[in-house]
């Protein structure tokens, strides 16, 4: 046996003896901390349940206003897209009015040339 | 309850919109046979190609076509002179064609004029042959 184990032993002794010799309203106080950190301990952790289920509301809310923004943009982003199409179409027929009416024949607008004086112009 | 009558809405605008996507992509042009007396007159010189044309094709021609009622005559003439060679071309010509168009139209009304003198200079009009012009049909009333 070694020099700890006798420590341990008499460690031990000691607590046993001196558990016998606390005087009760000590170990009165010593009972009611101990209720009170229980009953402490048991309220942080029904908080922390009560936090998480308010939370996860919140983000179900939350989903469900992101939904919504997503569809209002998606709505909005097809509108836009509508209208442009619409407006691209419009935009082609007056170009291919102004081709096939204009003083120039068609193939003035294949010509390297006219493109190359307009570039030149241009630039 | 709410969360899936939530989900019905999303499903039914996405469903929605697959419709109208799927609608916008595929807007059949009319045949030729469907087409009215005036539209009929005014593009008669493609009616033999009009079934082989692709529906966004058919469908500028038509909003061109549209247009012809309020041309002067001589722009008439020039369309129907022209329509033919246009349709022939390919969609890349065609488009290098709207491109250079665009271009010219960015400059100043003098340089246009400048530019479109220059060109039929180096390019003296050839002897073409006189297109009688489509008269000018009255609007359908359908």
């Amino acid at each position: 046996m070694d020099n700890q184990d006798i420590l341990a032993k008499k460690i031990i002794a000691e607590l046993d003896a001196d558990l016998s010799t606390i005087p009760a309203d000590a170990l009165q106080q010593l009972r009611v901390a101990r209720e009170r950190a229980c009953l402490h301990a048991r309220q942080h952790t029904h908080t922390g349940v009560g936090h998480s289920m308010v939370l996860m509301d919140k983000l179900r809310q939350h989903r469900m206003g992101l939904l919504g923004m997503a569809l209002i943009m998606v709505l909005f982003s097809s509108l836009v897209m509508w209208q442009s199409n619409s407006m691209t179409d419009e935009d082609t027929a007056s170009i291919d009015t102004g081709l096939l009416t204009g003083d120039l024949p068609v193939n003035a607008y294949l010509d390297g040339h006219l493109s190359k004086w307009v570039n030149n112009d241009i630039e | 309850m709410g969360q899936q009558r939530y989900r019905i809405v999303v499903l039914l605008c996405g469903l929605m919109w697959s419709v109208y996507a799927w609608s916008a992509a595929t807007v059949n042009a009319p045949a030729w046979q469907t087409l009215t007396l005036a539209q009929q007159q005014i593009l008669a010189p493609v009616s033999d190609n009009w079934a082989s044309m692709s529906n966004v094709q058919r469908n500028r021609l038509l909003a061109v076509a549209a247009k012809y009622p309020q041309l002067k005559p001589v722009e008439q003439q020039r369309f129907q002179k022209r329509l033919t060679a246009w349709t022939s071309l390919t969609k890349e010509q065609r488009e290098l064609a709207r491109q250079n168009y665009k271009k010219l139209k960015q400059l100043p009304p003098q340089k246009q004029q400048a530019v479109k003198q220059k060109w039929m200079e180096k390019h003296p009009p050839a002897s073409t042959p006189v297109v009688v012009p489509v008269p000018t049909p009255a609007p359908n009333p359908a």
